[in-house]
Formats: C-alpha cells, structure tokens, sequence
C-alpha cells in the first residue's frame, strides 16, 4: 500500500513551498491546493486544458528553466515553479497589454463589469499606461440570437465558450470562424445562434463578450442579493446562485462543481426564472361566491375550506374525500398534506402525480433494494463502463443527467446503449442503438433478458450465489424472439448485441425514463429491467444499478412521503401493517388497514358522489389529464374543491376556494432529486401578495380542522419527517451514499416474494400487437425548453419556444408534400386537431412527437386512455395514440 | 533544371527522366528497400540505424527521426504515420518538386518509417495548391498498391501498410503537426497544447509520427547508402543531402541539392549570383520563420547548430536572398503580414502580437513612425518568443528581431525622413511565394494593401 503510494505521488514545489501530489497533477492544480493563485482566462476546471489565453504562464526552474503554461502542463517529480517570478509578471503584462490594446473598454455599459476577469486581472497583472498603441476591432454586435448576444469586440477569443459547447453540452453549436485576430465567435455559416440555450458559453466567458438578452443592463454584480437554491423544473435538482436587484429576479448564475450539475444548467433553470413575477400569479385566497371567486381574507377562506371539508367527512367519513398533489411541492408541504389527510381527515384517497408511471419505478425498486430513486448518482453514471438507456429523451427530459452520460461517451469513450422509439441525442452520440415501434419498451427489455439468459452472459458469481433466483427467470424465457421481434420490428441479432454489449461492461447502468415506467406494463419492465441488472452482477454493489428517472422535480420527495394510496412514507407499501404502525404511532393516530382509491378511481367515485370533496396542490389535473378521463366533470360533481396554486388553473377555476402559495423562490424548504439528493430552497425574494407557503396552509387549515400540526418553520417540520424518514436528516446525500442496507434487502425479496411474482412479469401485453386503422405513432411527451404547464408562464422560456408544434420525421414530410409551418389534422379514434408541423430526424417515420406542455390540449384529447392494471401501478396510459395525419389546405 | 553535375539523391528526376512513373523508379531499383528492410532487420534496428545516419528532421526543428521513433509511446491499437507535404512557409518549394517529380521516393521512406514505428495507416497530406502534387502522389500510391507496395501484406513481407492523400484545407498553419493532424480530424487547424505529443497521442488520439516530405524521402537513403555512407554526407552534426530552395535577388532561383554544410556564397553562387550583379545585403534561411543573416555570415556552412548559434535558422532550407536596394523595414512588415494573417488566432499573443508588430512595421514604413514603435516592436519581438503554442508567433518575431539588430538604422531613417533611404525600394512578398522571385515596388507607393480586416464589411457575413 505504501509503496504504491509513493510511485503515484510526485512532490514539488511551488514558491517554494513544496507539497506532494498525485501523478499527473497539472501545475495549475497544485497551485490551488497550495492556495496559489494562477490567473487563466480558458482553464475551466471540467474541461481539458486548452492553453489558449497563455495567461497562466508560470516559469519553472527546475528540472529546467522554461516558461510553462500552468494550465495544461503535468509536473514532474522535483519540478519547482514559481508563479510570480519577473519573468512571469513580465509576460503577463505583455500580455494584458495585447488585450486591451484591442478591448474596447466599455466597462460601464457591460453586464460583465464588476466580475470580469480582464478587469481584475488588469488591476493586478497590467501595465499603469498601456504602452502599445492601434487600431481597435469595430465589429458589429451579433443581436440577432433570440437569447445571447455576441459582442466580438470585447470578446478576447480565449474560446472557452466553444470549448463548453463542444466538451461538456456536447452540441457544437458555436465555434470559431475566419482567422487570427479577426477570428469571430458565433454560430456555423454566420448564422443567428439557435441553440438549445444552456447559456453555458456565456457563464464561461471571462469578459462580457456573450450576454443574455434576458438580464442585459438589468444589474450590476455588486447590487445584487445572491441565494444559493435549488431549481424547480425537472428532477435533476441542480443548485444555482438566484440573483436579485431590489427583490426582482436579475439573473440565475451557475455555481462551479457544487450540486448535481457541477455548474451545468439546461435552458429551463438558467433563463426560465420569470413565472415568478408572472402577473397572473394568485395573490390572494379566493373563494366561490355563486359562480364566481371573489377575493377573501385568510380566514374567510380557511374557515370556508375547513368548513367544506369537515362536511363531506361527516357525512360521508374519511372516505368521502380525497387529495391529489404534484410533485413540485417541498417535502416539506407534502408531508403535512399526508398528515392532514391521512391523520386529520382519516381519508385514504390520497394520489399524486406518480401515478402517471413513477410509480411503478417506486414499487419495483423499493421491492428489490428497499429503497427509492436512482440507485446510482450522477457521479457514477459519469463512471460507468456501459450505459443502457431505455425510453427517455434524457437530454431534453433531465439535461443535466443527460450530460453525465454524454460524458462517459465523449470523455470515457465508454458505450452507451441506447433503446427508444424516438432518434434521441444520446441516441445518435451512443455506441448502438435499438430503433423501436413506439410503446414496445417492454418486449426489447424482455428480449434483453432473454439474450443474456440465452447466449451464457449471466454473471458467474450470481450464477452460483442464487441459482434458484436464476432458474425462476429462465423459466419464463422459453419462448421464441418471435413475440419480440413482431411488435419492436427488430430483428434478434441485434438484441442480442446489444445484451452482449451491455454485460461486457464491467460497471453497467441502466437508466429507465418515462416511456418504461408509464408504459405498457410499466412495473413489469422496470422489473426486468432489474432483473437485467441483478443477471449481470450489477446489484452487487459494483457501481452499476438500475435507475428510474423522475420527471417532476420533487416526484421523489411524492414518494418517499407516500403520496400513493398504495405508499407509506419511507416508500413501504401501505399493505405493510408494522410499517402503517410506525407512521401511526408517529403522528399519534389511527390509520385504517384499507388503501384508498388510485386516482382514476377517486375521479369515478366523485362522478358517483361517493367522493364529496376534494384537495388538490400543486397540480393541474383537469388540464392534464386527456378529455376521456373526465376530469372536469369529475371535479365538477363535487359538493366541495379546495385547490392551492401558484396561479388560476383550470382546476382552480372549479373550486370552492382557493389558496395562493409561495413559489420556491420565496420560501424554505427541501426537494428530493431523482438521485434521492435533499437540498434546500430558500426564500429569495418577495413573495407576491398574500400569498404563503404551502406548508404554511395546510398547517393552518389542519388547525382550523381541529388538527394537531403546529411549527414555526420548514426545518422544524423536515426534523419530524426525519423521525420517519431517516434521509431526511441530511441533505446533498445520495441514494448511492445509502447503498449499505440494498444487498439485505436483495436478499430478502430473492428469498421471499421474487419467484412468486415472476409468474406475471414476463407474459408480453396483448395490447402490444392489437392493430390500428391508424397508421401514424404519435407520442406526447417532454421538451427541452418546458416543463409541465409551469415553464409557460416564463415569458423568457415562451419566446424561444411559444408554438405547440408537432414534430415529424423531415424525410417523411417531405414525401407528403408538407413543409414547416404547415398545418396538419391528426384524427384518432377520438376526434381531430389541427397542429401546425416542424421537422426534425430526432423522429422516426411513422412517428409523431407532440410536447405535454402544450396549451392547446386537442392534442391530448386524442388519446383513448386505458388504465393498467393495479399490479401495473394503475398509471392511466395516453401518451401513445395512434392516428392518421393529413394536410389541411 | 539540372544546375549541378553531382548524382542527384533526393531530386533523382534531375537524372532519371519521368521517374515519377513507377516502372522508371523500379527500374532504378526503387522500393529496393523494402525487401531489404521489412522483415529482414528489426523496427529496433532499423531506428538504429537512422540513428547512426543521424538523420534529422528537414521540416524546420531538426529533431533526429530515430529520436522521435523511440518516442512512439508503447500502447496497443491504431498508430499513424503522416507525411507532411503542406509546405507554406515563403520561399519553400523543395517538397513540391519532391512530390511532383520523385513521389515514389517519398512513398518508399513513408513505408519504412511505417514499420519503424509500427503504423498500419499513412497518410501523406499535400498543400491544397499544390495541384500537380495531388495527382502525382495519388498516382504513386495507386500504382505502389497495384504493385504489391502497399495493402495488407507488401511484397509478401507480411508487413501491412494502407497509404491515403489528404489534401490541406489551405492555411499556413495546417504544416504545424498537430493543426495539421485537427484538420485530418475535421476540425479547424489550432495547434494543440503539447504535451502530449503526436508520438504519444495524435490523429484520432493514437500515437502518430508526422515527418517532413524530404525528411521521408531521405529514409531510403539511409538503406541505399548504409547508414554511415549517409552520416558521412556533408556537414557531421546534420549529415545528409539537403534541397536548398534559393529564392530572391539571385539570377537563378530554384531548388539546389547539396550536402549540408555548403555555405550560403557557395549556394548563392550556383543560383547563379546575385541578380543585375548587385551587392548581397541579407538573406533568411530558413524561409520566412527565420532570422535575417547579413554578408558576415556569408562562409558559415549552413547547418542546424551553426545556424542556431548565430540566432537563425536552418529551417526548411529556403534562403531568401536580398541585395543592397531592399527596404527592411519594408521587408519586416511584408513578412509580418503573412504571420499576422496566418495566425490562427488561438493564443493572445501571437494572434495581436503579431497584427501590432504588422501595423507599427506599417506605420514605420510609410514615415509616420516613432522611436516608441521601435520600442515596443522590440519589447514585443523579444517577449513573444517562448510563450505560444506552436512556433509561428516565435518565427514572426526572428526577422523582427535580426531587422532591429542589423538594420536599426534604417529604421531610424525612416523615422526621420518619412521615407526608405536612398536606392532602396519597398519589398512586398506575396504570400504564396512559390516562384521564386519577389514582385517590387515603386517607393512610396507599394503593392495596393489588401482590403482592411477590420472593416465592417468584411468582418461579420451579412
């Protein structure tokens, strides 16, 4: 062990001070460790060093006397360096007085000003009087993006951003054209940049040579209040800076290598920060007066609420009412909601968003692991030797995952395996893919297992360690690929390939998106997926592991709350009564040993009557859910509806009272990742009006109720759910940390439950092969620059993307004569819309993509929604309809 | 073309007619070597003996090839050799005449170094210019794998070794080895940091040994003429035969092969002298990228480490000769105008140091100069050097700074009377200068300047 240590240590000396470091420690590096400060204008610290600037400039004296660039040169065992020898600063100043001899100096009108590197450098490294003397770069600004502006002028073409857009977002959006000193920045062919707008280019850039429009001339960095928080948009969880000038959002600021993004943000979290200061944001409790709202007081509307809802319980019993909630609240609110249903209320209709397919990602793992979420972090994706991606746009539904498995393709040049109905990103930058028929996720991933059982890939020591386990899979893969190969329309020898592919991999992950866990026998595919993984030694606490993928953003903070009539918080199954007995004894009170009704069945049993009334936060249903599934008149049949939102929806508009609640801008409290990370939010702003936090609320309406809840703040309130929920005492942990208790409780479901439920896994869907007079696959799902219904109240987000386009295959379009912009009818069994068209390849012939944010909802009142089985998660299936398309003159 | 009467070994098409043409070059017993080399004496012991021939490098650095070869770095998989036949630097245009008139030469020397270094794939890059070039060595690598030379198993050695042209995307800096490996990626020509070095990880991140034309079509010789045959020809620290091209005021300009050691009077007097009999004034010698070197230096025997003591260069071998009528400030400016707009603008300070350097050169020129430009000409010119990337912004500043130490007065007489002093005419080099000959102006006027760079008009497209 020691000697190992001593040849892969180097010491060296800096100033110096002499230190030891890991071979191959770059001098930069070493400096930092030793808190020398190096200036650099393109060293970022996650990419490559470029050594493009030559500011970094050091003079090592031993083993020779050579100026070096600090940034990208390895020290040598005995290197001594100095970093500001005369020789160093004389280079340095030369320079300094290069650039801005060419800069344009215009410091007080750019946004840059006050944190610009060139600035502060020319402080400390220039020359008093700048000693050269010609003509200045007049370039024209570049405003012709609809977001980043590009001001070749200042920009000293150290070609950081080119660098961020190539190495990390991976899109090559921007480079540099023309040569030498009037080499300009910009997009290919003099273009105007349209990008995916990570914004990243600009936060890299050391001058102010690229600035968002959003933000221009709206600050200077010393006016500003800065909040370290947490984004609220998909489940990635990253942490930014969230600026403010005078309680008005100026900017969102990346924090470099802090957060599951390491200083990465995708277009939503870096620009999408207006919804706040929306106009159309509730400010005050409204409740209904005829058929109109009306503004009230808090206590008008919080005795009216309680009032309403204390009715239907004693007319009808716990049973009478029921709750649904979105996976955007903090823990936090979620929790007291669960308390006050569940404990207050005695009612057990309690849903949430998870129905919709995270669910069955929930159940399989918490099943196989005893836990939920990602078994592994970002971290670990970054590291493993093969990648299997299945059913998710991971680049446009979770960015910032997605640029986790970027880099093992592009960095680690290690496989991604890729399965999806849909030409994704990952999909074209990945190693092999599995082009499938829409909504046949289940049967490749039955044909995955069946390949590695088949062609010997099982995992020798799980081979030997559980053969029982072993056998009952194999049992039910003695049918023919043909059954695979009829509804995926692949052909065998590429299943095959692909499982070789994938138990190759020493460390394999798979990561599993919506199209797995909310589709066709979603808890079952996950399950083989899982299966999948255990096969292949990747349970074995190896790095690998099997991940779901969460959408909303705070989808995990649902279920680890148990916002599921099937959940109790922790993720054990309401069924389990030691569990159910715990969380009574917590809250001090009774819980019944009957599960409440799934969502789609609380819809039916408020059209029946027998759900009088109801409480839904955070989410929309009545506009979310396709027109078949009859929410509006289900909502409508109540005698009571108390929604509380952020702004009017088309819920809201129903209620008999409803509550204005913070946004998380303006409040404490915590969101669980899909990495089962907590982190904080904070109150960083104003919040508008009356309106409150929604822990707040619910606390205040249970005391209204009679109720025992009572804190004084978030934390007081995440120290209870800690009680019952041991990961919430810490926060920035991830399930990856918590690995310890997953081989105990694999063990156990091997031993108890698993060969029982394999009997159903693995029988193939019927709905698989049924036939349409519908040619066309039309899947409604996430986009890059939305998320749900909320990223539409940015103004910021719906200038780059406003038009709810459907998305066809170009080849394909161009064969019916359609060209973009064109309108298109699409007819399904239910009914018609007409929809404007754009084309990209990202969509397979045949195929149709259409956002689920979309305003206009025609779209998704195509779909004739089925229900999947309770054993399935229950989860209402629409998102795949089958349709016809024709052009509409 | 024949100027001597000595056996041609690098431009052998001055002695066989047509030898481009394979039969002509097997006839004279070409790609002999391999037979002799491949599979008959080990990689190491072929690298041993370049290493007693001492064969150095001909594309400006000098660097013994053996020494290179030792560094491929040691890793399985894919390695790569390149020919590089982007010759851009002014005044050069041996590896033209090498590809156009003796490519299976070059080809031969690419296939040892292949099996030196144990490279399945080759690549022999061409200037994009360079037309006649192009075809030639496509024709030489198709007729050599017709022939058995090249594809999976050569003359039945069980060597393997596929050859493709790449042509250049057309810029100076596509000659520097790892801009030049960028642009076979695809990418822009941008030097890479170094290290790692090309030995260690080069086109498409695998070892790769990218050699000069001349220096490839030097390797046959080292069998031919047996490695100390080889180490015996011309000067002992940079042995071999050299193609000198001669370029400028001389009455015949053109490519000379001599051994190394010939001084620069023995050179200049086979091209013939100087043109009109007028009087030498100075010359670089190593193309562009080099230090002026006056008529002190005139019996110096030309040679990497002679040359290098005195501040110049042996470079490419292409001596620019001027006679006692030229400007040199004239000369320095027309010369950092191919630097400043051959930049490639990655690192700051060649990419403004050398378009400042331009522009005070310019302003000197036309008589509205200062002794301050003279100042931070030589501030810039002597702190540049060393703190760049690849070696363009180091060989911009050699003729500044050789101008200054032999030629200050001239500067200063442009300071003080506005204009070149008397029988001296502005020089322009155009940029391609692949005649031979320099294009002269009337003082004050000069060639007509280029459009601005700078304009709005031609800065951003639209």
């Amino acid at each position: 062990m020691n000697t190992a240590t001593q040849v892969d240590t180097i010491t060296v000396t800096i100033n110096g001070e002499t230190i030891e470091v890991p071979k191959g420690t770059r001098i930069i590096q070493a400096a930092q460790q030793l808190g020398v400060e190096i200036p650099t204008f393109c060293y970022h610290p996650r990419m490559l060093p470029n050594a493009a600037c030559r500011i970094c400039t050091v003079e090592v004296v031993k083993p020779m006397n050579k100026m070096f660039m600090a940034c990208s040169t390895e020290m040598m065992d005995g290197m001594e360096v100095l970093t500001d020898s005369p020789r160093t600063l004389d280079d340095r100043r030369t320079n300094m007085d290069l650039l801005l001899t060419q800069h344009p100096l215009d410091c007080p009108v750019c946004d840059k000003g006050g944190e610009c590197k060139l600035q502060d450098y020319s402080v400390k490294y220039g020359s008093s009087e700048n000693p050269f003397e010609t003509k200045r770069k007049d370039f024209p600004e570049d405003i012709r993006s609809t977001l980043l502006d590009f001001n070749s002028n200042r920009c000293i073409l150290c070609g950081a951003c080119i660098q961020v857009c190539t190495d990390i977002q991976k899109v090559d959006a921007i480079g540099f054209s023309k040569r030498g000193f009037i080499t300009v920045v910009g997009a290919p062919m003099g273009e105007a940049l349209d990008c995916e707008f990570c914004g990243q280019c600009m936060d890299v850039c050391p001058v102010g040579a690229i600035t968002s429009r959003y933000s221009k001339y709206k600050f200077r960095p010393w006016q500003e209040a800065s909040h370290q928080t947490t984004c609220t948009y998909c489940s990635c969880g990253c942490q930014y800076d969230l600026r403010s000038v005078d309680g008005e959002v100026s900017r969102v600021v990346p924090i470099e290598g802090v957060g599951p993004g390491e200083g990465s943000l995708c277009v939503k979290g870096h620009f999408g920060f207006h919804f706040m200061e929306d106009e159309e944001r509730l400010t005050k409790p409204l409740v209904r007066r005829g058929d109109k709202l009306v503004e009230a007081t808090w206590d008008e509307a919080l005795t009216e609420a309680a009032r309403g809802l204390m009715a239907a319980k004693t007319s009808g019993g716990g049973s009478a009412l029921a709750g649904y909630v979105g996976g955007r609240l903090a823990n936090e609110d979620i929790y007291l909601f669960s308390r006050l249903m569940r404990g207050v209320l005695e009612s057990t209709n309690l849903d949430s968003t998870l129905r919709m397919g995270g669910i069955n990602g929930v159940t399989a793992a918490y099943a196989a692991t005893g836990q939920v979420g990602m078994m592994n972090s970002f971290d670990e994706l970054r590291a493993a030797d093969v990648t299997l991606l299945v059913g998710s746009d991971l680049t446009e539904e979770a960015p910032i995952c997605g640029l986790a498995v970027k880099d093992t393709i592009t960095r680690g040049e290690k496989p991604v395996l890729t399965v999806d109905s849909m030409r994704t990103e990952i999909m074209r930058l990945g190693s092999q893919r599995l082009v499938i028929t829409p909504g046949s996720e289940v049967a490749v991933i039955k044909g995955l297992v069946k390949a590695v059982v088949d062609e010997g890939l099982i995992d020798e020591q799980v081979a030997t360690r559980y053969p029982e386990a072993v056998a009952a899979i194999r049992d039910q893969l003695s049918g023919t690929y043909k059954e695979i190969e009829t509804p995926t329309g692949l052909a065998k020898a590429d299943i095959i390939e692909m499982a070789k592919a994938f138990a190759a991999g020493d460390k394999g992950v798979i990561l599993a998106g919506p199209r797995v866990t909310g589709g066709l026998k979603g808890h079952s595919a996950f399950a083989m997926l899982i299966d999948l993984a255990f096969l292949t030694g990747n349970l074995s606490g190896n790095g690998g592991g099997v991940n779901a993928l969460t959408v909303e953003n705070n989808e995990l903070g649902l279920a680890l709350m148990g916002m599921a009539p099937e959940l109790l918080p922790g993720g054990a199954p309401w069924s389990d009564s030691d569990a159910r007995q715990q969380v009574a004894d917590a809250w001090q009170c009774e819980l019944p040993d009957f599960a409440g009704l799934p969502l789609v069945d609380q819809l039916e049993a408020m059209r029946e009557g027998k759900i009088k009334a109801a409480y839904v936060l955070g989410t929309d249903p009545i506009n979310a859910l396709p027109s078949d599934m009859k929410a509006a008149a289900s909502f409508g049949a109540l005698d009571f509806l108390v929604v509380q939102e952020l702004f009017l929806s088309e819920t809201a508009k129903c209620a008999n009272v409803v509550f204005p609640a913070q946004s998380y801008a303006e409040r404490e409290g915590t969101f669980t990742n899909m990495e089962g990370r907590t982190q904080a939010i904070v109150k960083a702003m104003k919040a508008p009006g009356k309106a409150r936090a929604d822990w707040q609320i619910i606390m205040e309406l249970s005391r209204e109720l009679g109720g025992p809840l009572s804190y004084t703040s978030a934390e007081e309130i995440r120290e209870d759910m800690a009680q019952l929920v041991p990961q919430f005492a810490t926060l920035d942990e991830t399930n990856a940390d918590r690995a310890g208790g997953r081989q105990a409780a694999l063990e156990s479901y091997l031993d108890g439950a698993y060969v029982a439920d394999m009997d159903y896994r693995y029988d193939l869907p019927a709905k698989l092969n049924e036939a349409s007079s519908h040619e066309m696959h039309l899947y409604v799902g996430d986009s890059l620059f939305h998320s749900g219904v909320l990223s539409t109240h940015n103004w910021g987000l719906m200038k780059i993307d406003s038009v709810d386009t459907l998305v066809m295959n170009s080849r394909e379009a161009r064969k019916l004569k359609i060209r973009e912009g064109d309108k298109v009818r699409l007819t399904s069994d239910q009914g018609s819309a007409v929809v404007p068209v754009k084309m990209d390849t990202r969509v397979q012939p045949g195929s149709l993509f259409f956002p689920k944010h979309a305003l206009n909802r025609d779209v998704t009142n195509l779909a004739g929604t089925t229900i999947s089985s309770a054993t399935e998660g229950s989860a209402p299936l629409y998102k795949f309809v089958r349709v016809t398309l024709e052009s509409v003159d | 073309m024949s100027n001597n009467s000595a056996r041609h070994l690098l431009l052998r098409h001055r002695d066989v007619p047509e030898i481009y043409r394979l039969e002509n070059y097997v006839r004279e017993g070409g790609y002999g070597t391999l037979n002799q080399v491949l599979g008959q004496v080990s990689r190491e012991e072929f690298i041993e003996w370049n290493a007693v021939a001492n064969l150095r490098g001909r594309g400006g650095a000098g660097q013994p090839v053996a020494k290179k070869w030792r560094r491929v770095a040691d890793v399985p998989g894919q390695r790569y050799v390149i020919a590089n036949g982007d010759e851009s630097e002014p005044g050069t245009f041996k590896d033209k005449e090498l590809m156009e008139e003796n490519p299976h030469q070059l080809l031969e020397g690419v296939i040892l170094c292949a099996y030196a270094v144990k490279a399945t794939k080759a690549i022999i890059y061409v200037r994009l210019e360079y037309e006649l070039a192009q075809e030639r060595v496509a024709q030489a690598i198709e007729s050599a794998r017709a022939a058995g030379m090249l594809g999976p198993d050569i003359l039945g050695t069980g060597v393997e070794l596929e050859c493709e042209l790449f042509v250049s995307g057309g810029a100076y800096i596509c000659g520097e080895q790892t801009a030049l490996i960028e642009s076979v990626e695809g990418k822009l020509p941008i030097p890479r940091p170094k290290p790692p070095f090309p030995t260690v990880s080069g086109l498409w991140g695998r070892p790769t040994v990218v050699q000069n034309i001349e220096t490839m079509a030097a390797i046959p010789l080292v069998v031919t003429e047996t490695p100390e045959g080889f180490a015996a020809i011309g000067a002992a620290g940079t042995p071999g035969p050299k193609v000198f091209s001669m370029s400028g005021h001389v009455a015949k300009p053109g490519n000379y092969e001599v051994p190394t050691g010939t001084t620069l009077r023995q050179l200049i007097e086979m091209a013939g002298g100087m043109t009109g009999g007028t009087r030498f004034k100075a010359a670089l010698t190593g193309g562009a990228a080099s230090a002026f070197v006056t008529a002190d230096h005139l019996d110096l025997s030309l040679e990497f480490d002679t040359l290098k003591a005195i501040g110049a260069e042996f470079g490419t071998g292409a001596i620019m000769v001027f006679d006692e009528h030229t400007c040199m400030v004239s000369a320095c400016q027309s010369l950092l105008r191919f630097f400043r707009d051959e930049s490639c603008g990655k690192c700051t300070p060649c990419r403004e140091g050398t378009r400042m350097m331009h522009d005070w050169l310019a302003r000197l020129e036309d008589g509205g100069g200062t002794l301050a430009d003279v100042d931070a000409l030589s501030r810039l010119s002597g702190s540049i050097p060393g703190t760049t990337c690849c070696a363009l912004a180091d060989g911009a500043c050699m003729p500044v700074t050789s101008a200054l130490n032999y030629f200050l007065d001239e500067f200063r007489y442009h300071i003080d009377h506005g204009h070149c002093p008397p029988n001296e005419r502005p020089m322009v080099m155009p940029h391609d200068a692949i005649a031979g000959t320099f294009p002269q102006g009337e003082c004050p006027e000069g060639m007509p300047e280029p459009p601005d760079p700078l304009s709005k008009e031609t800065a951003l497209p639209r």
